[in-house]
């Protein structure tokens, strides 16, 4: 069982001030294995905290990152999956299906993590996974002033991935689960 | 190869319909449902873990512990046999509960042990540095002390001819100049560590040879060197280095009687059941050394093996500590007794720390030699070697504190109280004071304050300042609070006295830890009182300037103490005390840390400040910070400058209060227009202010609130102009255009997105960091991405800015790269696609765009596929056109093919067949990567219906 | 090779009178050995010497001076006989008896002019043209009974007054140095102690010693020869040592270099303790207290 956290689009210091404590309750160190942030950490200390929770952080660059060394996109391998990693800002238009799909036969991957709309989604198109964590700190996005929280973990169990998706709904985690097989 | 002219036919999508598609497949939890961050099941985990983890950790300790006893030494050496049955050790791992209560009485006493020596460790570092003139010779000594005994054994035969020499150096001390004193020191010094490191080799090189008469006479040549105390500001780092050879030897001659005890305990020897021969070797060792002629050489080569007395009698070993401490009465140099009365202690400490008058004596010996040191001899030999009496004193102090350490060491409160009266009968007493308490616990000096207090303001401070013992027991009293009742006494008296310092290094050193004392004890009011005295003391003359790194340990004190960031700027003295930062570098250094301590204590406490006291002052030290910067400011400088200020202003928050909040950022940008980075956080906080209360007021605005929001957008449209970075500027645009929109300020949305366009072409040359990517393409990708949801003005026409978007690109010329420009036409089909939807993938809530502002309009449709129709042929015909690099070619006519595939109406026979042909394109070069070229064909198949026959027309294409 | 070793059964080697001195001899050898005889001589002898100018005052002294015999035993353990390679032991007994004239036996003493020892010798002695192996040991014999030392104190005041050979006390610097000897008839085995302080002195102290001295004399009825030379000196203070404050007088007897006082027609053995006080300037002040050493 390797856990796989994705999360991205925090806009820290400057859209929100940080996580919710009922997020951070459920981050513990030591749980999780790989990071995979789609990006708009904005600051440095946004990527310490991830540091904190796992050794092994994957980040690629948003529009408002400060650190202008982050790659566009990235394709790391856990287990039997490979995973193609890119904030999504660079999509026309943001998160349209089809487009993801072009990028997603350009890296050659089974999963496609992507952000920017900070809105959650995780679904299985042509035979291959697409997962946008939305935000976790429920930042403003580019179309909405009002944004669910939300992050995504994937637990990785040989060619199974079970993908959970926790939401800041009313002040409560809720938590939803789906899962993709690879074919 | 011309290509045809084709028409674009774009893909009709419902985005609703895929999206609830994909929603069902979603299972909801139930709260008690798995997942894998649930809080339970992660603690039982982990549990499971780190008690399987730990009993491997046992189990492996247990066997290197076996395996070090096996291996080595082909007897079973005594001591690591009891090692490895050590209660302490076995006490940390997780033992049967009797066990560990039937080993307890050896348990306490090992721990005493463990941490006398520990102490006296801790001691000796501290001692080395203040008492050697030079940081090397320092330095060599701590790691000579730290390096210990594991030096192999060497020989030196030169042993005599250096002390000699060395004793011709520190004899001819007095006829040298106050410089080459300073010089001579230091050499003799060296000197002497050389000569007692190699006496300690040849030391054991001997013991190890047999040599043990020999071993025994070098300890005693060694003792005796500290009969000469002449450089008295080297003779406790020499008493440091003897000693350890003392303890070398001590415990070499007690581990080999103790060799000759099998099974013995060795800290409870029964004398009865020690064998003859041992008892007759132990007692040989005993008379040999109590016929040492000097007496100082006998103290300590006695003292180093009082243990051995155990061998022969029960308790001896006490009645000989009680006996040496009385001999050091003989000793008439005091500091020489004092300091042989501190190895008695050390010794007492390691080997009896119950027996404790032994201790208390010792110190009441040397009180009652206290009277010694103003007498005329002393007097003049202070006189001639030009030491004052303070300094003096200060080579008895570390002994002081150590005999009174283990004075205190678990002592009763009434032991502690004997002696402390004690010290109160004597004259001149100030440096017993001090000396009592810097030793004692801080609880018992706490509780007692107010009468030590008393006791130091009648002292006379003639040859020892007072404010050193001020010094002492301020930092006490902020370890451990005073009774409440007397803390505002003790201040007061305390800073009766300090008042009176006149020299203002004392003082200052001094009211460093009385600051401290009045921050974390008293609200801001007195210290604030305290903060105008320090003022006061330190501006005439300017000696401020003499002590800036003292005063701004006053700041930190005053930081860390309060944390209440309000109460800080209330004291009208914190920012007056700035004043005293003359030099604009320890100003603003002082304002940095202020800003740190403020950022960092508000992400503790998750504070926001929004007092106007506070915010004054807080821009009181972000104005020193940026006013720091200048033209030949080093980007690193400007780097922390813009992160502090930065840090700052996100700390500060008014809550509800919008306009307040904008207002201060207005201010704010008046103040700190020079840093980029900083009227770029101000931009991105307006901007989060503006959606903060859209979010509020739900999309519906009131009058007022539109006003704000339209006020946030005039605020950043003014804003961003005046930053340098083009990258920053245009993606703030985008942001403040997208955020306008967002609060429904559509004309102001409209204004972001124009400005943004005519600083787009400042971006066609950024540097990309991986070179394969393109952040001019990533831009504009964002950007078109973003004009999907910004409705037409009616006045400027259809598509407005998208039309300007492409004129610019169209009349860039040479500017961008044609492939990149081909890029973004095909990209610009995949935007024209979406415009021609029925309902838009995304919209802006309470913005109605463009499918509602035409709902399908002819005209509209006809105007998107004009322009689709354009850039496809501008795009065929880059491909088409015989090229310099033809990879970048058939990448593209690739990318378009996908294009195509993707957002194309593919049913349609034309399509169909422009498809296939730009499948040509990319195919002619050979140039195409293959892996998606595959990846392309099975998705197609896969699509099945028409797809699947395009694909089959492909395929039969590339084979040919 | 063959070795050959006296082993005792008390590994101090301190007897008393009246007691057998029981051990064995341990010859060991890789080869076999033959001997003619395994012998064990044992004797105590007080050995006396006159310093040189004493010889010359008094020549009729000489002949008085030869060592006196005050024990002796020799014993046969083995006649004839060959040893097998390896080790063989030939226990042995000796009783402490005096010799005839003789009425006690005197502890072992190292002095300057007198000296008293025991020594065991051991002789195998071994067929013609081998070399016969010997070794010889010393074992130390202490009184049994004998005077007991009393606890009474000598008190004592040094100050100019009390200064008997200064040539004239105006030179003499003012000090005064008052204390306490816990007793004049001391133990051997246990420390000398006391106590002394400085009551006042004008020149500063350079050091306080304790000097402990032998009086040995040797004589007849023709006249004596007594000499009087330093056992061991220990220094209770060093430098000038803080006024009124009691300072130990501590001192441990050195093994075999005292022993308890004797007196005997012969010769006799008698100590003394000096206090002496070195000023800065070199001046020295001593105290003589004559004392009688015992064994219990």
């Amino acid at each position: 069982m390797v856990l796989v956290l994705v999360v991205g689009d925090m806009h820290i210091p400057f859209r929100a001030s940080g996580l919710s404590p009922k997020f951070k309750k459920l981050l513990v160190p030591g749980k999780i294995q790989h990071i995979l942030c789609t990006g708009n950490l904005c600051t440095r200390e946004s990527y310490d905290y991830l540091k904190t929770l796992a050794s092994d952080v994957h980040v690629v660059r948003g529009d408002f990152d400060e650190n202008v060394n982050y790659p566009e996109q990235k394709v790391v391998t856990v287990g039997q999956f490979r995973i193609g990693m890119c904030h999504g800002h660079q999509i026309c238009p943001w998160g349209d299906t089809e487009s993801l799909a072009m990028l997603q036969r350009q890296l050659n991957v089974d999963i496609l993590i992507f952000g920017h709309t900070h809105k959650f989604e995780a679904y299985e198109h042509e035979s291959h996974f697409y997962i946008n964590p939305g935000s976790i700190t429920g930042a403003f996005s580019p179309t909405a002033s009002e944004v669910i929280p939300s992050f995504v973990l994937m637990d990785i169990q040989a060619s199974t991935v079970v993908t959970y998706v926790y939401q800041l709904q009313a002040n409560d985690v809720k938590v939803e689960r789906i899962e993709y097989q690879k074919s | 190869m011309p290509v045809q002219h084709y028409a674009w036919k774009p893909k009709k999508v419902n985005y609703s319909l895929d999206e609830k598609e994909r929603k069902a497949k979603l299972t909801k939890l139930r709260s008690n449902e798995y997942h894998p961050l649930k809080p339970i099941t992660v603690t039982e985990s982990s549990l499971v873990k780190i008690s399987s983890g730990e009993g491997h950790a046992s189990n492996s300790e247990n066997r290197s512990t076996k395996s070090h006893s096996s291996s080595g030494k082909d007897f079973i050496d005594p001591l690591s046999m009891l090692s490895i049955e050590d209660p302490l050790t076995s006490a940390t791992k997780v033992t049967k509960p009797s066990k560990a209560v039937s080993v307890k009485n050896d348990d306490e006493i090992k721990v005493d042990l463990a941490s006398s020596d520990a102490s006296w460790m801790d001691w000796k570092l501290e001692v080395i540095p203040r008492h050697t003139t030079d940081q090397g010779l320092a330095n060599s000594m701590i790691s000579m002390l730290k390096s210990g005994k594991k030096d192999k054994p060497g020989r030196n035969t030169q042993v005599s001819s250096v002390s000699d020499k060395l004793r011709d150096r520190l004899g001819q001390l007095d006829e040298f100049s106050e410089s080459s004193v300073q010089e001579m020191l230091n050499l003799s010094q060296q000197d002497f560590i050389d000569r007692i490191n190699s006496l300690n080799l040849t030391l054991t090189d001997a013991w190890n040879t047999n040599q043990k008469v020999k071993s025994l006479k070098l300890t005693i040549q060694c003792a005796k060197l500290l009969v000469d105390a002449s450089v008295m500001q080297f003779y406790p780092s020499k008493f440091i280095l003897v000693t350890d050879l003392l303890n070398t030897f001590g415990s070499l001659v007690f581990d080999r009687i103790f060799s000759m005890c099998k099974g013995m305990d060795p800290n409870n020897i029964i004398p009865e059941e020690v064998p003859e021969s041992a008892k007759e070797i132990c007692l040989n060792w005993i008379l040999k050394i109590a016929s040492i002629r000097e007496l100082l050489p006998r103290i300590y080569v006695e003292a180093s093996i009082v243990k051995c007395n155990e061998f022969l009698k029960k308790d001896q070993c006490k009645s000989n500590l009680i006996r040496l401490n009385a001999m050091t009465r003989g000793i008439g140099n005091p500091l020489v007794a004092l300091y042989a009365r501190t190895y008695l202690s050390y010794i007492g400490m390691k080997h009896l720390p119950s027996c404790k008058g032994h201790f208390k004596s010792c110190f009441y010996d040397f009180v009652a030699t206290y009277k010694q040191m103003y007498t005329t001899p002393i007097q003049n030999l202070l006189a001639h070697q030009k030491i004052n009496m303070e300094s003096y004193l200060s080579f008895y102090t570390p002994a002081l504190q150590w005999i009174l350490f283990c004075v205190s060491h678990n002592a009763h409160d009434a032991t502690l109280t004997e002696v402390l009266e004690k010290c109160n009968t004597c004259g001149n007493n100030l440096v017993l004071f001090d000396s009592c308490i810097s030793s004692f616990s801080s609880e018992y000096v706490a509780a007692r304050a107010l009468v030590l207090c008393a006791a130091v303001s009648k002292s006379d401070d003639k040859l020892y300042p007072k404010f050193r013992v001020l010094k002492s027991l301020g930092k006490k009293l902020i370890e451990t609070e005073p009774p409440s009742g007397d803390k505002l006494t003790i201040l007061n008296e305390t800073w009766k006295m300090l008042v009176k310092i006149r020299n203002p290094i004392d003082y200052i050193n001094c009211a460093v830890v009385w600051v401290e004392y009045a921050a974390k004890y008293f609200t801001h009011k007195e210290t604030n009182t305290v903060l105008a005295d320090i003022i006061k003391h330190m501006t005439p003359d300017r000696v401020y300037e003499k002590f800036s790194a003292e005063l701004q340990t006053v700041v930190v004190c005053v930081l860390t103490h309060m944390p209440d960031f309000r109460s800080i700027f209330t004291m009208d003295k914190f920012l007056s005390f700035f004043d005293m930062f003359q030099k604009d570098g320890q100003r603003v250094t002082v304002c940095k840390i202020v800003a740190e301590y403020f950022i960092k204590n508000q992400d503790e406490t998750n504070q926001n400040a929004s007092d106007a006291t506070t915010i004054s002052g807080l821009m009181y030290i972000c104005r020193t910070i940026h006013d720091s910067i200048n033209a030949l400011s080093i980007e690193d400088d400007i780097t922390s400058a813009s992160s502090l200020i930065c840090g700052v202003l996100l700390k500060i928050n008014f809550g509800k209060d919008f306009e307040q909040q904008l207002s201060f950022y207005v201010e704010c940008r008046a103040s700190f227009s020079g840093l980029d980075p900083v009227c770029a956080t101000l931009v991105h906080s307006v901007n989060q202010l503006s959606g903060e209360v859209t979010k509020i007021v739900k999309g519906k605005h009131t009058r007022k609130t539109s006003a704000f929001v339209r006020a946030c957008a005039a605020y950043s449209f003014i804003t961003i102009p005046s930053l340098l970075d083009s990258a920053t500027k245009f993606g703030l645009y985008l942001e403040s255009g997208q955020i306008a929109l967002i609060s429904q300020c559509v004309s102001q949305s409209d204004a972001m997105y124009k400005a943004g366009l005519s600083t787009i072409m400042d971006l066609v040359n950024l540097p990309a960091k991986p070179s394969l990517e393109n952040p001019f393409l990533s831009h504009v990708s964002n950007f078109l991405s973003s004009l999907l949801t910004v409705p037409d003005n009616t006045e400027q026409g259809v598509l407005f800015l998208l039309r300007s978007f492409l004129n610019i690109i169209s009349e860039s010329g040479s500017q961008i790269r044609p492939d990149i420009t081909c890029a973004i036409y095909i990209k610009v089909l995949s935007l024209l696609t979406a415009y021609s939807q029925d309902q838009y993938l995304y919209h802006v809530y309470k913005v109605d765009s463009n499918e509602d502002l035409y709902s399908n309009d002819p005209k509209f449709l006809a105007e998107i596929s004009q322009i689709s129709t354009t850039l496809l042929n501008e795009v065929l015909g880059y491909l088409g056109s015989d090229n310099k690099d033809p990879k970048l070619q058939s990448l593209n006519a690739f990318y378009l093919f996908q294009v195509i595939i993707a957002h194309g109406e593919i049913s349609d026979e034309k399509m169909q067949r422009l498809a296939v042909v730009v499948w040509g394109l990319s195919q002619q070069h050979a140039q195409a990567n293959t892996k998606a070229t595959i990846q392309m064909l099975a998705s197609l198949k896969k699509k099945g219906g028409v797809y699947k026959t395009i694909s089959q027309t492909l395929q039969l294409q590339s084979a040919a | 090779m063959a070795t050959i070793e006296i082993k005792l059964n008390r590994p101090n080697k301190v007897y008393h009178e009246g007691e057998t001195v029981t051990g064995a001899i341990i010859v060991e050898s890789k080869t076999s050995l033959a001997y003619q005889s395994v012998s064990l001589i044992a004797e105590g002898v007080a050995a006396l010497t006159l310093s040189a100018k004493s010889v010359g005052r008094l020549e009729s002294m000489y002949n008085s001076v030869k060592p006196i015999s005050l024990f002796g035993h020799s014993i046969e353990l083995a006649r004839q006989g060959k040893i097998p390679a390896g080790t063989k032991s030939f226990p042995f007994e000796i009783p402490l008896k005096p010799h005839g004239s003789i009425k006690w036996l005197l502890e072992t003493y190292r002095g300057v002019y007198i000296s008293v020892q025991y020594n065991i010798k051991c002789l195998l002695k071994r067929p013609l043209l081998n070399k016969d192996l010997t070794k010889e040991t010393e074992i130390y014999i202490e009184y049994k009974s004998g005077d007991r030392a009393n606890n009474k104190p000598i008190k004592f005041n040094i100050n100019p007054n009390s200064i008997k050979n200064a040539n004239s006390q105006a030179e003499i610097p003012r000090f005064s140095v008052r204390g306490r000897l816990d007793s004049s008839v001391c133990c051997l085995t246990k420390p000398m102690t006391g106590e002394l302080v400085v009551e006042a002195s004008e020149n500063p102290i350079r050091s306080i010693e304790l000097q402990l001295m032998r009086v040995e004399t040797v004589g007849s009825p023709d006249g004596f020869a007594k000499e009087a030379t330093e056992i061991q000196n220990i220094e209770i203070g060093c430098g000038d040592v803080c006024r009124g404050l009691s300072i130990p007088i501590f001192m441990i007897f050195p093994r075999m270099f005292a022993c308890p006082t004797v007196d005997t027609p012969n010769f006799k053995i008698e100590f003394e303790l000096n206090i002496v006080i070195v000023f800065e300037d070199d001046r020295m002040i001593s105290e003589n207290f004559p004392i009688k050493l015992t064994r219990f």
